[in-house]
Formats: C-alpha cells, structure tokens, sequence
C-alpha cells in the first residue's frame, strides 16, 4: 500500500485501485474501509482536497465492484466490459483485474491532435471529416460527441447518439461506457427523455441496459405522465434480448418507489405482483427494499383517507411522499427533520389523530415507521431498543398509578346491576313460563282428562320446577350473552372509551413521552399481563385494547424519539 | 446560451480521458450548454456516513462531559466549529447545547439560590444537555421518584421558582417542569363528575324501585 518513503503510491492510480489499496483479488468490504479510513485519516479532504478525491474515486472503483459482485451490476467506470458472459460474471475479480485500465494512451494522442486543430480549423469541417471516415476509433466518436453540441447546437441527441454509436462499434470500451453512464446520470433531456432510453435500449441489449439508465427512468417518471412511461418501458423491454430476471426484479424495486406516485395503478398492481414473485432471487438489501417498497405502495392506496388538512398529517403525507421522490440521502434527511418537527408539536399530532376516528391509520404508521428505520440505516443512526426489563416494571409501574387513581366505584356499580338484571330476567321468565305451564295443566285436568300420575298435585309441582329449571338453563346458556351480557359490555365500552379518550389516553402519551419506549412494546406488555391475570382489572383489559387501535399514540410514540 | 467559447469548450473537453473524467466530461458539457445538472454530487457511502456522524457524536459528547468547566467563549467556538450538515438531529442537540450555554450564569445563579433543592438543580443541569434519549431516561427516573424519592417536595418547589424567577432556564424544558411543578395535582386527578353521577343515579333509581317494592309488599 505504501512505498518504501512510506506515501501512498499513487503512481498506481487510476489503473490499479487494487494495488493502490494493496489488497488482493479476492478483498472484501471490510478490508476496503479499513485501508480507505487509515488513508482518510492521513490525507483529510480539508488539507489535501486532491489526494482525497484521489483516494474517493479508486475507492469509488472498488466500491462499485462490490456492488457489481453481489448484485451482478457492472459498474462501467470500473468493472468488466458492457456486454459479459454470464460465465463472467461468475469471476468479476478476474476481470476486472484483467480489464482495469482502458489502453487510451496512443488514442488519447488522436485527440490531442483534434485539439490542437481546433485552434486552426472549423468545428464543422473537422466534424465532418470524422463522420465520414471509414474505419473510426474510439476517441473518433469520444471527439464526434463532443463537436456534436458545437456543429448540432440545438440536437440535445446527437451527444449521446455518438457515444451509443461508439459503444455498438466497441462494446468492451470501458471509456465510452463511463461516459454514457455519467451522461445518462446527469444529463436531463426533456422531453427527448423517452428517445434517448429508446436508443439506449437498441444498443444496450442486456441487464446492463437497466443498470444505464436507472437514473434516467426517475427523472422519466417524474416528468412524464404515468402512461407513457409504462409504454416507453414497455417498448425498451421489448428490445431486451439477454437479460436475467434478478437484474429486472432489482430495477423495478429501486423505481418503484419513484413510481409509486405517478405510475397508473395497473403497472404498480402488476409490478408489484411481479417483484413478490421473484423475491427470492432479491439480494437482502433489495429484499429489505421490497418490503418497503409494499409498505408504501399500502399507503399509497389510503393516502387520501390520511390526508384531512391538519398540518400534522399533512407533515407525515409530505414526509412519505418526499421519501419516494427525493435522493437517499436528502430523504433520509428529510425524514428525520420531519420526526424533529413531529416531536416538538407532539400534542397537536395526538390530537390530529383522535382514537374515535374509524379510519385505519396503519398503513401510514407503518410506511413512516418503514421510512424512518431505513433513514436511520442511511444516516449511520444507531439505536438501541429499550431494555425488556425496564419497559416491563415502567409498564406495571404506571399501570399501577393509573389504577390507584381510578375511579373503581363505575365498574362495581355496572357489575351489580348487571347480577341485577339477570336475576330480575331470569325470574320473569321463569314467572312467564311457570304461569303458562300451570294454566295448561289445570286446563287439561278441568277438562277431565287424566294426568300421567297418580298424584297430580306431584306432578303439577315437578312440571313447574323441570319448566323453570329448563328456562334458567336456556337463558343461562344462550340468552344472557345475547341480552344483558351484550348490553352491558356496549354500556362498560362506553363508559371505558370516554374514561381512555378523557384520562387514559393522556396518561399513556405522557408514559410514552418520558421513557421513549416504541408502542409496540408497551401494547404487548399490557397484553402478556392481561393474559397472566397480574393484576387484572377493567382497565388493563380496555387500556390493553384501545392501545391497539390508537395510532395516534404511535406516532407520537415514534416521534418522541426525537425530542429534545 | 454559452458563455464559453465554443472551441475552447470542445479543446478543454478533448483534452481530458473519458475513461478517467467522464463525470468532469458530462458537467462541463452541462454548463456549456446550460442545462440543468442532475447529479452534481454523488451519494455519500452510508458507511461514511456513518463515519462522520460517529465523529459528531464523539464531539458533541466531549463538549457535553467540559460543559459546566470550559469558559464560555471556548464553548461557543466548539459548537460553531461542529460539522453537522445532513444530521439534523444531531443539529438539534447542539442547538439544545447552545441555548444551555447561554444560559449558563443564569443556571449557576438558580444553583446557588438558597430556595432551589441542590440536588434537583444539579440533575435538571444534566438534563439540559444530555441527549434526548438519557434526558428522557432521567426525567422518568427523577418522576418515579427513584432518584427524589424524599425530595419530590423539593423538586416540586423548585420547579415552581424556575416557572416564576427563571422564566428563560423554565423554557428550556417547559413542558417537563411544568409537570414537575403540578406534580401533586397529577397524581391525584379529579375524578370524572359524568362517572360520580352515574354512581348517583344509579343509587338512587335502586333506593327508589326498592321502596316501591316494599310498598306494594305492604299493601298486599
């Protein structure tokens, strides 16, 4: 790595970013980060801005051959040629050892000399001269792109016509393939987006073709309206000769998510249909991806029931939609100010989302929760869940204070009239089948008929008490839980819904304020002492529920990570 | 449209090695032509990122642990000098500092206030510059009375001169001290009246529908 002055030797660069690092072909992430710190270390980008983006583009190169080993991309700045085997891309080390530095030295002469020319002759007349020329190099269409902007000054497809040209003659020309790439990342065409992903596609048969124009196909879906990027897609696919589907599942989880808000619903229906299909051949960042990906396609289908005007809401709509739309980096930047934002108005986000409300908000918690964990991953922000322990004695411990201060008279008084009722029903039906029956058997012994006993005074009593018998077995078993047990637990729900909305709800958002503990936490402890009977009360068991169905709770839950 | 000249935009782009400067290449030729650039800069690795924030945190840490012993201006110039472009809760976690530190005297003068609680005092300075999470952590504690278990009285009265003496220190964590200050009324909150008179009535109908029972046993 270092020559025996003990510098880097940057001789090396930017053939050999291997050697450069000194690590050996079969190198992997850690080792790389590990040589990069030590040299980042040494030449900061502050006092050696030059050595540093030195050291940044050769670790750029390795980097994106990592990349291109796991996902199977080519990085055409540093790794193998456009147009590989797939027994290639078994070994891409091999390769791209063997394929590192494009041989420009003697071309780069050529062109030089079409420089220095340019001091002297016209830009149409060399253009000219280097169209018409039979048998033409590399540098030949590297040079014809260039003059194209002065000879073509208003054809924004010449530049990029060229260079594809250039790639169609020399498809293992690593140059070209950087530069199209770079352009292709860069450059917006307007509205000629759709015909320059259209000659791409003619040119670039291959996997690599959506590894080129990644970029392109955001800005294309931004700007143009849903259908006709899905025709334009459609179109390039059909010029697609060789390509693996894992290349075209992992193209169409990354633009998904741009897609998601301006694609017509069939496409994302079908893609989304597609990319669950083939899940498995998703590396596990892809995967992870995926999942997010369905987490706001899920949102996207209730964003309008979300959405009401109360700024808080509108924050969190906003916040998802910036994350589809914007670059990693900004998104992920994006999120946190709005967790920020969220956090230091958290009383207006309890409000903006009030328990009665019957809309399930658990498409939009789950995609910002989603959104927030992957800008975390992003930004490098290290959380620790709370420790199982802590949350399970601060639970029973303010289970406890809100027990202590309830008012237990309501639920003794309801339970009481409830016995009452039931006693009250059971004996009026008792009373209202007894006197039927009675009636009955006088009738039929006025009527002189013979009774099935020898004493009938026997028999008229057992008859009474096997109807009453028979009629408390009845309600006991089926008309008790359709009558007052049903009617006392709308009453008791009633009672436990305005108790939560006035104190409860209250109580647990200022719990969940001070310990930062995730909801999700909280409702499974409340729910495991439900189950155990520790402590079991009417307001563990309606607390237990309502936590469940309060994603207003949640939110804030989340955002109160943030406060400060 | 241009403001280069042609030739020397297209000498300047011949002149440099697609394979090494395509990304030089594509932004010149933005510029020449004045088209927007897409992608001026490219994405930071996560893994530096990650990078640069362990570095912040560690500073952050460090102005935290010298807080109450570094001179004030040496304070300032560390928090000025921090880089946390593209973290903002960390941003907000100096802003958090930077506002404790101006109100530094103010907090030593409630530190020596014979009517503040000593011990409250020196936890809320903790509190004030501890990251969210620990704050949080420590405000629970002090709450539940694990640390103040005989001192919530004081921590109360104290709350309450911060609220009334020290309105700017009482707005650094106004909502928190709040609470401490209404502490007694929190634990023992009024009880709904809607539920005291359900109690009411109910006793009532049962004391009535009782006596009519009793009557109609009586007349019979």
């Amino acid at each position: 790595m270092m020559n025996e002055r003990g510098e880097p030797r940057w001789e090396l660069l930017p053939h050999d970013p291997l050697g450069f690092f000194g690590l050996t072909g079969s190198f992997d992430r850690k080792a790389l980060k590990q040589r990069y710190t030590e040299l980042i270390r040494r030449y900061k980008p502050e006092k050696y801005p030059d050595e540093f983006q030195k050291i940044r583009a050769a670790f750029d190169q390795l980097d994106a051959w990592l990349r291109l080993g796991r996902e199977q991309q080519a990085d055409p700045a540093a790794g193998p040629g456009l147009f590989m085997e797939q027994d290639d891309l078994q070994e891409p080390i091999d390769h791209f050892i063997c394929a590192l530095p494009a041989p420009l030295q003697p071309e780069q002469e050529r062109v030089l000399h079409l420089a220095t020319r340019l001091e002297s002759e016209e830009p149409s007349q060399l253009y000219q001269e280097l169209e018409h020329r039979q048998r033409k190099s590399v540098q030949d269409y590297y040079a014809l792109a260039v003059l194209s902007d002065l000879v073509e000054p208003g054809n924004r497809l010449a530049f990029p016509r060229w260079v594809l040209e250039g790639i169609k003659a020399f498809p293992q020309d690593r140059a070209l393939a950087a530069l199209l790439s770079e352009t292709l990342r860069q450059t917006d065409f307007g509205d000629d987006n759709a015909a320059v992903l259209l000659q791409v596609s003619q040119v670039i048969t291959t996997d690599q073709f959506y590894y080129y124009t990644e970029p392109l196909w955001r800005r294309v879906i931004k700007r143009e309206p849903g259908a006709d990027f899905v025709a334009v897609l459609a179109q390039c696919e059909q010029n697609l000769r060789d390509h693996q589907i894992e290349a075209r599942v992992a193209f169409y989880v990354r633009i998904l998510r741009v897609a998601l808000w301006h694609a017509p619903d069939p496409w994302i229906t079908k893609s989304t249909a597609y990319m669950k299909e083939h899940h498995d051949q998703l590396s596990d960042e892809l995967e992870y991806e995926m999942e997010l990906n369905l987490q706001l396609a899920r949102y996207r289908g209730v964003a309008h029931l979300f959405r009401d005007g109360s700024p808080e809401r509108e924050s969190i709509d906003g916040c998802i939609r910036a994350y589809c739309e914007l670059e990693e980096e900004q998104a992920a930047e994006h999120v946190l100010r709005t967790q920020l934002a969220l956090a230091a108005e958290r009383r207006s986000l309890l409000d903006a989302l009030p328990f009665d409300e019957v809309k399930d908000h658990s498409a939009a918690y789950e995609a910002l929760r989603w959104i927030t964990h992957a800008s975390h991953v992003r930004l490098g922000i290290d959380w620790t869940p709370p420790d199982r322990d802590a949350v399970w004695n601060d639970t029973i411990r303010f289970m406890k204070a809100v027990n202590s201060q309830e008012d237990h008279n309501t639920w003794q008084l309801l339970a009481l009239l409830k016995h009452i009722l039931d006693f009250g029903m059971l004996f009026f039906l008792a009373v209202g089948v007894a006197i039927p029956a009675a009636l009955m058997i006088v009738l039929v012994a006025t009527r002189g008929l013979r009774l099935p006993a020898e004493n009938p005074d026997v028999f008229l009593i057992l008859s009474l008490v096997a109807a009453i018998i028979c009629t408390s077995v009845l309600y006991l078993a089926v008309l008790r839980k359709r009558t007052t047990t049903r009617w006392f637990g709308m009453w008791e729900e009633r009672i436990a819904r305005r108790k939560y909305r006035r104190r409860w709800r209250i109580q647990v958002f200022w719990f969940l304020c001070r310990t930062q503990y995730p909801l999700e936490d909280v409702r499974s402890t409340l729910s495991t002492i439900e189950q155990q009977s520790l402590g079991s009360s009417k307001t563990v068991t309606w607390l237990s529920r309502f936590l469940k169905q309060d994603f207003g709770l949640a939110f804030c839950a989340l955002a109160s990570r943030y406060q400060c | 449209m241009t403001r280069t000249d042609p030739r020397a935009h297209a000498q300047a782009l011949l002149r440099l090695n697609p394979y090494e400067s395509a990304r030089l290449i594509v932004e010149q030729r933005s510029r020449y032509l004045g088209l927007e650039n897409q992608a001026s800069t490219p994405p930071c690795p996560a893994w530096e990122l990650r990078h640069r924030r362990r570095g912040a945190e560690h500073a952050l840490q460090e102005l935290r642990s010298a807080f109450w012993s570094s001179p004030l201006p040496e304070i300032h110039s560390r928090l000025a000098a921090l880089d946390l472009d593209g973290m903002p809760d960390l941003a907000a976690s100096a802003a958090r500092l930077a506002a404790a530190a101006a109100l530094r005297p103010e907090i030593e003068r409630l530190y020596d206030d014979p009517r503040s609680s000593v011990e409250f005092v020196h936890e809320l300075r903790q509190i004030f510059i501890l990251p969210p999470a620990p704050a949080s952590q420590k405000k629970a504690e002090l709450e539940q009375g694990r640390s103040l278990s005989r001192k919530s009285r004081a921590a109360r009265k104290t709350a309450r001169l911060i609220r009334k003496y020290y309105p700017e220190i009482h707005r650094l964590d106004a909502e928190w001290l709040d609470q401490i200050a209404s502490t007694r009324q929190r634990l023992s909150p009024a009880k709904d009246p809607r539920e005291s008179k359900l109690f009411w009535s109910c006793l009532i109908i049962c004391m009535i529908i009782g006596r009519i029972i009793l009557l109609l046993l009586r007349s019979h």
